[in-house]
């Protein structure tokens, strides 16, 4: 409403301010194909040499992926053709076998083992709810406290189980051992620091001594809690299963290689042995295993959608460019003699 | 022909000495015979059912009381502000409402379809990929500054080209920002905005091993990353949809994603504290030290929103609208109107033609009946007195009265 009515009360009249009378500066940015040429040109000149150094970056690391959920048994382990077909007939039995596996380039430390599993829906709605994070902060909580989520792994014949839930439940329990053929020395890991610090200084902590004669072990697993190795809720194999992943096939980080003797600066190219203590049924979710063996960058592992996608941007952004040059001489140009001054 | 056609067909029309039911009755008979949107002014008592009866009726305050001003939708001290309240404020907040509604419709269907594009791999178990709050607070804190500076503050042009160029009006007036189909492609848009803003990030962590020390991520993990995309996306839109930028469209949009980062940071905290949201515990620390996150951070939403960019640049290249055009000129500092006389010179098209050659022959057999014309005249010099550029200037106008005496008093102007 303009002020200058004159004749108007002056008590009534609206607040003459800037932003009251819609009065503000403004900054009106004008997107033409003229004004817009040079944010492509720069989105270019950053995004492709961007897209070059990453793809390099991922193409320097050395994965090594071993599918093993079909392999056969060392003789005397199995009576059945696979460690599959045993653990169907007795899923508690335990396999072994040997694979054979070849690094093609050096692979500069530091290196990692991860397991990965398909058809695995941690992110199952169920499943991700089915845990007590009380629990395993360490509050001995009782049958009765424990959170309904967790339900049917909340307690067996009215005792609690710890961990309770179906994450817990499911643990991954197959272990491995690699061996480099040349002369069969093993690759010494730990498995310290895999999983988030921030999990394992706050989120998991062992409860008082006396809780775990309260309490029984999940359903699947061979041993109570305290009998894990290393002992406790804050096992770092337990703290990394419990991050449900986010898709169905993932893959969790299992252990660091411990880069001394032969395997000091790196795990040298050749013949290696992998052998698996074949323990976790995946015929239920007709899911396949497998180790992944790997070197990391600043980046993490191999990760060459990034990369592309970079380099695909940038492309598009520089394609762009010229189309937006011929339109602009086409139509920005025409337009000019019409008004007879430049557009913008 | 009736009497609404005749009406209908005039430029303007002068009903004189009417009482205030024969106000409004003049206002229905429009309202419910035609599409159109009806306004009604006035200042006094007598006009207040007609102001009631319109779809907008007007107020004027002042010499003859306040009960016009009480029955009105919207009141305005003196009858010149009308101008102003049409071409300024009418046609300013509505493109500022319709800038909103459709914003808000696109913001919402980008985050919530993102989580149907998650259900095709959890099994469709109804898991979110988001955090039950952040999801929560997505319309309270982070996305809600954007529409309300989008709605407050933005223009298109300033107030003087609205008032000097009339015909910008007819951008509101034809819907032409505001139907059907510009709905259907800002739910679209919001779709394909969507399927990127999930799919990118998918691909880029699905192999879980991005940290330079080797740790895998989890459900939350990649679900705030692709919020936090989201968030940045959709700001980012609204930026690209904002034509004035002023401080406070600034703070709301890069402080909408500065207040994301921030709570993304303490709410990672606060487990550790209150028995509350275990899943997020440690997230921040997580996501921030992520390079992957970073580098996509710069290219996700940037690809999400380059055919938009594409798009705007190029069609405001090609076939620029006149509120682009004006925009243009008064930032060069020069007369918008240059424009105006350039390509919307008034010419005398079919229908005006028609219209006149109507009222022509109406008004000569009213005339004639009433005494003033003589009938026995030739048809040509019938139109002598109609004034010389009448096809021009239009101003064919019909009286409804039947006092002679005011009907020569209104031809001598005419």
């Amino acid at each position: 409403m303009s002020s200058e009515g004159a004749e108007s009360n002056q008590s009534r009249r609206p607040k003459n301010t800037a932003f009251r009378q819609q009065r503000l500066p403004a900054w009106q940015p004008i997107l033409t194909a003229k004004s817009v040429l040079p944010i492509f040109i720069v989105i270019g000149v950053i995004f492709i040499p961007l897209g070059v150094v990453l793809v390099i970056t991922s193409n320097n690391i050395v994965e090594v992926e071993i599918d093993y959920t079909d392999c056969t048994p060392v003789p005397g382990s199995s009576l059945l053709p696979t460690c599959k077909d045993m653990l169907k007939v007795d899923p508690k039995s335990s396999c072994r076998c040997d694979l054979q596996f070849e690094v093609p380039r050096d692979m500069t430390g530091p290196v990692v083992i991860y397991y990965g599993l398909t058809n695995f829906y941690q992110n199952h709605r169920r499943y991700v709810k089915s845990r007590d994070d009380d629990q395993l902060a360490g509050m001995a909580r009782s049958l009765l406290e424990l959170s309904d989520d967790c339900a049917p792994f909340k307690g067996i014949n009215g005792t609690a189980i710890l961990p309770c839930g179906a994450i817990a439940n499911s643990l991954f329990n197959d272990s491995f051992t690699i061996f480099y053929s040349s002369n069969s020395v093993k690759v010494n890991w730990t498995k310290t620091n895999i999983a988030w610090d921030t999990d394992k200084s706050v989120k998991f902590k062992n409860p008082p001594d006396d809780y775990f004669n309260r309490t029984v072990k999940p359903p699947n697993w061979d041993v109570t809690v305290n009998k894990l190795d290393p002992e406790g809720l804050d096992n770092e194999d337990l703290i990394v299963w419990m991050r449900t992943a986010a898709l169905p096939s993932f893959r969790k980080l299992y252990r660091r290689v411990t880069h001394e003797g032969v395997f000091k600066d790196n795990l040298p190219k050749g013949n290696y042995t992998l052998e698996v203590q074949y323990n976790y049924p995946t015929y239920l979710f007709a899911g396949r295993k497998r180790v992944y063996i790997t070197n990391l960058s600043w980046m993490g592992g191999k990760n060459p959608f990034l990369g592309g996608a970079y380099l695909l941007v940038g492309s598009v952004s520089i394609v762009l460019f010229f189309v937006f040059l011929i339109v602009h001489m086409k139509f920005g140009t025409k337009q000019e003699a019409l008004l007879g001054h430049p557009r913008y | 022909m009736d009497f609404f056609q005749l009406a209908h067909a005039c430029k303007s029309v002068i009903c004189c000495r009417v009482s205030p039911s024969q106000k409004a009755e003049v206002v229905e008979l429009v309202k419910s015979r035609s599409k159109a949107i009806t306004l009604a002014i006035g200042d006094g008592a007598n006009d207040v059912a007609m102001i009631q009866a319109a779809h907008i009726g007007i107020g004027i305050t002042g010499v003859e009381g306040l009960q016009a001003a009480c029955a009105a939708d919207y009141t305005i001290a003196q009858f010149r502000f009308l101008v102003n309240l049409l071409f300024v404020h009418g046609a300013r907040n509505y493109k500022r409402l319709v800038d909103v509604i459709l914003y808000s419709f696109y913001k919402n269907i980008c985050l919530y379809v993102i989580q149907v594009w998650f259900a095709f791999q959890n099994g469709f178990s109804g898991q979110i990929l988001f955090e039950k709050w952040c999801i929560g607070f997505y319309n309270v804190f982070f996305t809600s500054a954007p529409p309300g500076s989008l709605g407050l503050l933005n223009f298109q042009c300033s107030k003087r080209s609205r008032l000097n160029i009339p015909t910008l009006y007819k951008d509101s007036q034809s819907r032409r920002h505001f139907n059907i189909k510009v709905f259907w492609q800002w739910a679209f848009n919001g779709i394909y905005h969507s399927l990127l803003l999930y799919w990118l990030p998918v691909f880029f962590f699905k192999h879980d091993a991005v940290f330079g020390t080797g740790q895998s991520g989890d459900n939350f993990f990649i679900g705030n990353i692709v919020y936090t995309f989201t968030v940045v996306t959709v700001c980012l839109k609204a930026a690209l949809i904002t034509t004035a930028w002023d401080f406070l469209t600034h703070i709301a949009i890069w402080g909408s994603i500065l207040l994301w980062f921030v709570f993304l940071a303490i709410y990672s905290q606060v487990w550790k504290f209150v028995p509350f949201s275990a899943e997020m515990y440690g997230l921040a620390n997580w996501i921030y030290s992520c390079p992957a996150f970073w580098l996509s951070l710069f290219l996700v939403p940037l690809a999400c929103l380059l055919r938009d960019f594409v798009w705007t640049s190029l069609r405001r290249t090609v076939s620029p609208s006149l509120v682009e055009h004006v925009q243009e000129q008064e930032l060069k500092n020069e007369d918008p109107s240059l424009y105006i006389t350039l390509q919307y010179k008034r010419s005398k098209s079919q229908e005006n033609i028609e219209r006149t050659k109507m009222l022509t022959g109406m008004m000569v057999h009213d005339a004639s009946s009433m005494g003033i014309v003589p009938p026995q005249q030739p048809a040509e010099t019938r139109k002598d007195w109609l004034p010389p550029n009448s096809g021009f200037i239009d101003i064919e106008c019909f009286v409804i009265d039947y006092q002679p005496e005011w009907v020569r008093s209104v031809q001598s102007v005419v």
